[in-house]
């Protein structure tokens, strides 16, 4: 079997990014082959902090013939009656120096044609692979690119080494002042030197005797199975981080996983703080009990495995995590110390949110919580919430983001919140509070809990709300791939917290008040000519998008969700209620009556303005009976509408389809005289109007078998 | 190791490597990149290969000698080197060695660590190198200075010689460490902390500053445009000085803040521009046909 390799070795690529950029390498290889007609077996591409790797597995020793037809001219004109070839036929053999009896006839959806037909034959694939590999490296995609010594090529790290084989054979090309050959590199650390690999198929072995595991996944594998025996010795909680291991994984070309200790007087800190260090800041995992407190222990995974001085390398790590639980230890107490003087630490902070930036422009985080406060009121006042929730919600964002300040989220941000909600308790607010408080960033990442408490959940999506909108001030709008504030998770995450809670309360007026407050903070009246003019629907709009993002998941129809947002409600509830209903009777002939009724009604009084409708100006019955009907149902939608009861609006306006087809069966709308076909018109726009109210349904594409 | 002792054998090592072995800049830098053998030498075709320590200022970093890790005033050793060698990775870890420093004893990882300078109009892209769990190194490929794009590509080690005389030492307190064997940290760095924390904080001259600040900014402004790059530059560092301390002082709101960096930025940027300007009409004297490998 023929194998082909390529290695791209490199200064150490953040671990972050190589999952994505292996992923990439490995379609684009699988693309040039199939674009070259390159046959093999199997193609993986693998990274580890110091290389990404191609290995092609049986791959075909020579590039398939490329069969190539070009078009000629019609079968039906090509030849004279006696079977000479007509001049077109003659040129275009020449044009494709092609023999005029190696023309083919084929077929085609517009009648027979003259074919020439080329073939090309395959290349050997040594021949073909330098162009694969620089077409690989050149055109992988890369999170961020640099630049290094005096080269001008671009990668995400300096490129050191190139190695390119095909059996045993090397595959030259060059790279800038790179060549290609069958050197490369083992372990940093343990195998610095250089070393030469003679087969491509012996290249994994021979790195692995150099301390290098080239597959991701392997060294997943055995990061955990490591993980797992040391927490089984020390009796406990089989649970690996998750989003740790994928982190470290690529951190290491071999893993070894070690134990340390801290001292249990840590323990008393917040359990979130010592993982934060631990996790975060350190790359340690923790270890747990069954009921998920912490045990003192701390596992370490380092690149390698230099067993006589492991104990130095253990001693190392544990002095390093002593001296930053210190440091914690140390914040927890002076700001303990504030509360035991009955001195309050949040409130004390709140002056001190003067001191830091919200947004350029858009003034502080001070500004922020005097905005959080009035918007999370309005909503709590929409809802009807009781005085005391009220009360909990003011209390609350008036101190939500006073943690920010504390010398411990200084140190440690990601317990923005915890600690919020820790000093909250310290200070003696009421639970509630601290909840609220601790629930206003939920959810934080994708796949985060959202908050329970009906408070929590305002003050989270105001919240959101409020950085949305300041973004979109700054014209800072998620665009493709960038959406460096991650906008659109927070969209999602307050059409979530409103879908779980069922909050009903009007976006438009929310977004708007939000708006003024951001641009009428009198603080910042000269930056207000640095922000871009937006309106609500701006803000809405996008947050639809989001919506309808989710609701295509959850399995709607992509013609209902458009056909509902088209009429630009109110309220995420609302839409969801009107969607539902449309997608209950989707199948159903009267829904089909109703969508051809309406479309034929909004067709016809398309540029209409004109509403007002002369009952003297009727003339048949069917007009009458439509114009009765009509106000009938108009008076029943709008106190159907006022309660969100869309299925029971469905079934007054199915009451409108028989006197719509009479109409149209009966009467001529175009007449001559103006004043009657106004009339008529004025009519049907009304009507359009009244299915306007739900949703815009000629937006809805009924399948070709539905209309009766 | 005693502290001088790191040092000396650094500067040893560095030399040997080709780099001349500078000394602090006179005036204050909140770190040894912005000593002008860092800041002006990296633009432009020349090549430049050097090794300083820097006295590093950071106000607002001021404990008042009450921390163990952290001070106003802390050593960093600094390399560049441009255009950075292809085998950097594996000098820098030979260097480790002369403080004792084995990499087969030791867990050592480049962990990612993108480094922006904002009042210089700097950044780049490298690694934070950790040591069993410490940093004790910036190592950072320059992409840019002053706003332009660099080309030769510089490399650039920070070193910080407290952390590495810590792990040299096993102290967990910096002012335990001996920077010779009759002399402590504490001995001559205590009261440096204590004063300048107590200034920095408390004492520092607002209006002063304030004032000082609009002076140095109009005096560099000045000096380019009498085509005076380098005195320029030495304006232009008062003001990121003056601004670290107003900055410290609690002096400065969030919002004027961004416009302080701009302007320090944009002085930064015309002292480059210029420099660059000068060194090509010199006919970049350091170009001696082909660099000293």
């Amino acid at each position: 079997m023929n194998n082909f390799i390529l290695e791209i070795g490199t200064e150490e690529i953040p671990s972050l990014y190589i999952d994505n950029i292996v992923e990439s390498l490995e379609k684009d290889t699988k693309k040039i082959l199939e674009q070259l007609h390159v046959d093999c077996h199997n193609i993986y591409a693998l990274g580890t902090p110091r290389r990404l790797v191609v290995f092609i597995e049986g791959i075909s020793s020579q590039q398939e013939d490329i069969v190539h037809k070009i078009k000629g001219p019609s079968l039906a004109v090509a030849f004279e009656k006696d079977g000479k070839p007509q001049n077109a036929v003659i040129k275009f053999a020449q044009a494709n120096q092609v023999k005029i009896e190696d023309l083919l006839v084929e077929k085609t959806n517009k009648g027979q044609y003259i074919f020439a037909q080329k073939i090309i034959k395959g290349k050997r694939i040594e021949l073909l692979l330098p162009e694969i590999c620089l077409n690989l490296i050149t055109n992988i995609s890369l999170p961020k690119s640099m630049r290094w010594g005096t080269t001008s090529l671009r990668f995400i790290r300096p490129i050191r080494w190139l190695l390119a084989l095909y059996n045993n054979q090397i595959i030259s090309f060059q790279l800038h002042n790179l060549t290609s050959g069958r050197k490369t590199y083992g372990h940093r650390l343990l195998s610095p030197g250089m070393v030469k690999i003679p087969n491509a198929s012996e290249y994994f072995n021979i790195l692995k005797e150099r301390f290098v595991i080239c597959d991701a996944e392997i060294r997943k594998k055995e990061i955990t199975s490591q993980i797992k025996n040391i927490i089984k010795n020390n009796n406990g909680k089989e649970y690996v981080e998750p989003s740790l291991l994928e982190e470290v994984k690529n951190l290491v070309e071999y893993p070894k996983v070690l134990l340390g200790k801290f001292d249990e007087k840590y323990l008393d800190l917040p359990k979130e703080v010592l993982t934060a260090v631990m996790i975060k800041h350190q790359k340690y995992f923790p270890i747990y009990n069954n009921d998920d407190s912490l045990l003192p222990f701390f596992l370490v995974v380092i690149n390698g495995n230099q067993n006589q001085y492991i104990e130095n390398i253990i001693r190392g790590n544990e002095r390093v995590l002593k001296a930053r639980l210190e440091d914690a230890k140390f914040f927890f107490q002076e700001d303990q110390k504030i509360a035991k003087l009955g001195l309050k630490p949040l409130e004390g902070n709140i002056e001190k949110l003067k001191n830091i930036i919200f947004q350029e422009n858009l003034g502080t985080i001070y500004d922020k919580v005097e905005r959080l406060i009035t918007l999370s009121q309005k909503i709590g006042e929409d809802l009807r919430l009781n005085e005391n929730s009220l009360q909990i919600l003011k209390r609350a964002a008036q101190i939500c983001k006073s943690d920010l300040v504390s010398e411990m989220v200084k140190e440690f941000p990601e317990l923005q919140g915890i600690m919020g909600r820790e000093y909250a308790l310290l200070q003696g607010e009421a639970p509630a509070v601290a909840t609220t408080i601790f629930e206003h960033y939920l959810p934080r990442f994708s796949g985060d809990n959202f908050p329970k408490t009906i408070t929590g959940s305002i003050l989270s999506i105001v919240d959101k709300l409020d950085n949305i909108i300041a973004c979109f001030l700054n014209n800072i709008i998620p665009d493709g791939s960038q959406d460096p504030y991650a906008l659109r998770r927070q969209a999602l995450g307050i059409i979530n917290i409103v879908l779980l809670h069922n909050l009903e309360f009007s976006l438009s007026k929310i977004i708007n008040l939000n708006i003024n407050l951001l641009r009428n903070n009198k603080n910042l009246a000269e930056q207000k000519v640095f922000l871009k003019r937006i309106d609500t629907q701006d803000i809405k709009y996008f947050i639809f998008q989001r919506f309808r993002f989710l609701l295509l998941e959850r399995g709607f129809k992509y013609d209902i969700i458009d056909a509902v947002l088209a009429i630009n409600p109110d309220s995420i509830l609302d839409i969801l209620a009107r969607i539902k209903a449309i997608q209950n009777i989707y199948h159903t002939s009267s829904f089909t009556r109703i969508i051809t009724a309406a479309t034929r009604a909004f067709n016809l009084s398309r540029n209409i303005t004109e509403l007002s409708i002369d009952n003297n100006l009727f003339q048949e019955q069917e007009e009458v009976t439509l114009y009765l009907s009509y106000l009938k149902v108009r008076e029943n939608v709008t106190t159907l509408i006022a309660k969100h009861d869309y299925i029971t609006i469905f079934t007054n306006l199915a009451q409108l389809n028989k006197p719509i087809d009479n109409f149209f069966d009966k009467v001529l709308v175009m007449v001559k005289e103006e004043r009657v076909r106004h009339n008529r018109l004025a009519l049907l726009k009304s009507i359009a109007n009244l299915y306007n109210t739900v949703a815009d349904l000629t937006k809805i594409a009924l399948s070709k078998g539905g209309a009766n | 190791m005693f502290i001088q002792d790191i040092i000396f054998n650094l500067e040893r090592y560095w030399s040997k490597k080709g780099c001349i072995i500078l000394t602090p800049y006179g005036t204050e830098v909140g770190a040894g990149t912005m000593n002008p053998a860092t800041f002006l030498r990296v633009l432009g075709p020349e090549p430049w290969r050097t090794a300083y320590v820097e006295p590093s200022r950071r106000p607002a970093d001021g404990r008042y000698g009450d921390n163990p890790n952290r001070v106003q005033l802390h050593y960093q050793f600094q390399v560049i080197i441009k255009p950075s060698p292809d085998d950097i990775q594996d000098i820098y870890l030979k260097s480790l060695e002369k403080i004792g420093i084995y990499r087969k004893e030791h867990d050592i990882r480049f962990m990612e660590g993108d480094w922006e300078a904002p009042t210089l109009g700097a950044w780049g892209l490298g690694w934070e190198v950790v040591l069993d769990g410490l940093e004790i190194t910036q190592f950072t490929y320059f992409q840019q200075a002053g706003g332009i794009d660099l080309n030769p590509i510089p490399v650039e080690i920070t070193y910080g010689i407290e952390r590495l005389a810590m792990i040299a030492q096993q102290k967990d307190n910096i002012y335990e460490l001996f920077w010779s064997k009759d002399i402590t940290y504490r001995e001559i760095q205590h009261q440096i902390e204590v004063e300048q924390s107590k200034y920095n904080f408390e004492m520092a001259n607002i209006k002063m500053l304030l004032s000082l600040f609009n002076m140095f900014e109009k005096e560099a402004q000045n000096l380019i445009t009498k085509n005076l790059s380098i005195p320029a530059y030495d304006y232009t560092l008062k003001c990121s000085h003056t601004f670290n301390l107003l900055d410290a002082r609690g002096a400065i709101s969030v919002t004027e803040r961004t416009g302080y960096i701009t302007r320090v930025r944009e002085l930064a940027k015309q002292c480059a521009q210029l420099y660059i300007k000068q060194r090509e009409e010199l006919g970049y004297p350091l170009i001696k046909g082909g660099n000293n490998e």
